[in-house]
């Protein structure tokens, strides 16, 4: 379910963070994580791999997954659903 | 929007282009690194908003590993260092508490929704239960399989303090013919094709009373990247049912068919939920319960002691909820082994610290340390293999020299 009284605009707000002890009824939290910096270098079908991979997770995910080559028809694991 | 068929068919061709088009140093980044012992293992430490400096697996969704340091410095995990995982990327960053609400629906007499401050006023309850990645340890997996590619900081032990899901169940009055319960939170997809990210449990896991909507963490709100203003405690059982962020509960007269249980999180169907590596088990069933885990905290592989002379060995054991009864420690690579002492019981879904002095003679050691539970189980001395790199669960080994 898509949230209803909550927005996302990641990136957009400024980070008021957070302390732990608010009272419920506290202020709304924005949350800002750090900016995203793993990116890939241009090579040959850098296009693939933008438009297959990169919509969902950023590619530092792909990097730490090279050497792990069991796709979802060796292992029976389905991987990245869409 | 990316089509699966197309995805499927790049896929060969989209492994080949990362190997081409990464440079050799792709976190150069970032200011500090750290190394997690297998291929591929750099990983940066990154500072996020109410969390320390933390192992960074991805950045979009934030996905964040507690240092292995920090298990050895408290028995209960710091907010601030407590782990991250998230599937998918359209995490709510902007949450109004004051606003917050959880529906009730489905198979029950009173469809309600119930604001944080409603949740507030019922009898509160706390438990201290270790939250566990089905994946913790992934990295490690050998034959190496696809996924977030941990060491073994995907864990945490935290006292979380909320209401039993019992109590909101029984408050909306369950129909006859409820059969499981499921729990969606705010976290969404960022492709309308990709599943969003719900789970179930039987209707009498969700009534045991243990089971609870959680609103704080050690004393605090949860923080933001685990799951405020409410998520699901799940005692015992494999971090993916521990929904965050959870504004929906819905009972159902079946079982639930979503991505994330019927195909998704599944294990092999046998004794040893294992097959041999690289086999597909014939068939399977939904991941639940912790496998028994332990380690040793304070020394780490390739320290060097100093022989002749005492080292007090410490460390942490925990299991799928009968409690820890024994935590054995080896010196001699498995030969021999020594029960420990156990610290304070915090509870049986709790890490339970142990500690064992040792004297080594000058030399090279395997220290190994295999925990047995109250029902009985123990640890395998050799790793168990899934496709999936869930469960593992092997007799940890710390190599060190004496001198």
């Amino acid at each position: 379910m898509k949230r209803s009284a909550l927005a996302t605009l990641a990136g957009l707000m400024v980070s008021v963070c957070c302390s732990g002890s608010a009272e419920v009824g506290a202020r709304p939290i924005s949350y800002k994580p750090p900016n995203e910096t793993a990116a890939l270098m241009p090579g040959p079908n850098l296009e693939i791999v933008q438009n297959n991979c990169t919509t969902c997770h950023s590619t530092d995910y792909i990097h730490t997954n090279l050497g792990a080559r069991n796709s979802s028809k060796t292992s029976g694991v389905p991987r990245s659903p869409k | 929007m990316i089509d699966r068929r197309s995805l499927i068919r790049h896929s060969g061709a989209a492994i080949a282009a990362v190997g081409a088009g990464m440079t050799a140093s792709p976190l150069r980044a970032f200011a500090a690194t750290t190394a997690l012992p297998f291929e591929n293992g750099e990983r940066p430490l990154v500072k996020y908003p109410q969390k320390r400096p933390m192992i960074g697996l991805t950045s979009r969704p934030p996905q964040l590993e507690t240092p292995f340091s920090v298990f050895n410095a408290n028995v209960i995990t710091p907010n601030d260092a407590f782990f991250v995982r998230y599937h998918l990327a359209d995490v709510p960053l902007n949450i109004d508490p004051g606003a917050f609400s959880v529906e009730i629906k489905g198979k029950i007499d009173k469809p309600m929704k119930l604001s944080l401050a409603d949740i507030k006023k019922m009898p509160a309850v706390d438990i201290v239960a270790v939250n566990q990645c089905s994946g913790n340890s992934r990295g490690f997996f050998n034959p190496r399989v696809a996924g977030g590619q941990l060491g073994n900081g995907a864990m945490g032990n935290a006292r979380w303090k909320g209401v039993p899901l019992k109590a909101v169940l029984d408050k909306a009055g369950l129909q006859r013919g409820a059969r499981q319960v499921t729990f969606n939170g705010m976290d969404g997809p960022v492709t309308d094709k990709t599943p969003d990210f719900v789970k179930a449990l039987d209707i009498d896991h969700a009534r045991d009373g243990d089971v609870m909507l959680a609103y704080s963490m050690n004393g605090a709100d949860l923080p933001v990247l685990n799951g405020f203003p409410l998520r699901l405690v799940v005692p015992g059982y494999y971090g993916t049912y521990w929904v965050k962020h959870l504004n929906e509960i819905t009972v159902i007269d079946n079982v639930f068919d979503g991505f994330w249980m019927k195909t998704a999180y599944r294990i092999p169907e046998n004794d040893c939920n294992c097959v041999e590596p690289g086999t597909t088990p014939k068939t399977t069933i939904p991941i639940n319960r912790f496998k028994i885990r332990s380690f040793i905290t304070n020394v780490a592989d390739g320290a060097k002691l100093k022989a002749g002379t005492q080292t007090m060995l410490k460390g942490i054991a925990f299991d799928g909820g009968r409690g820890i009864k024994a935590v054995a420690v080896s010196t001699d690579g498995g030969k021999t082994w020594t029960q420990s002492k156990l610290g304070t019981d915090l509870g049986k879904y709790s890490f339970r610290e142990w500690q064992m002095p040792v004297k080594l003679v000058a030399g090279a050691h395997k220290l190994k340390v295999r925990a047995t539970s109250n029902g009985g189980e123990v640890q395998p001395l050799e790793p168990l293999w899934n496709g999936a790199g869930y469960l593992r669960n092997v007799v940890e080994t710390v190599r060190v020299s004496a001198a």
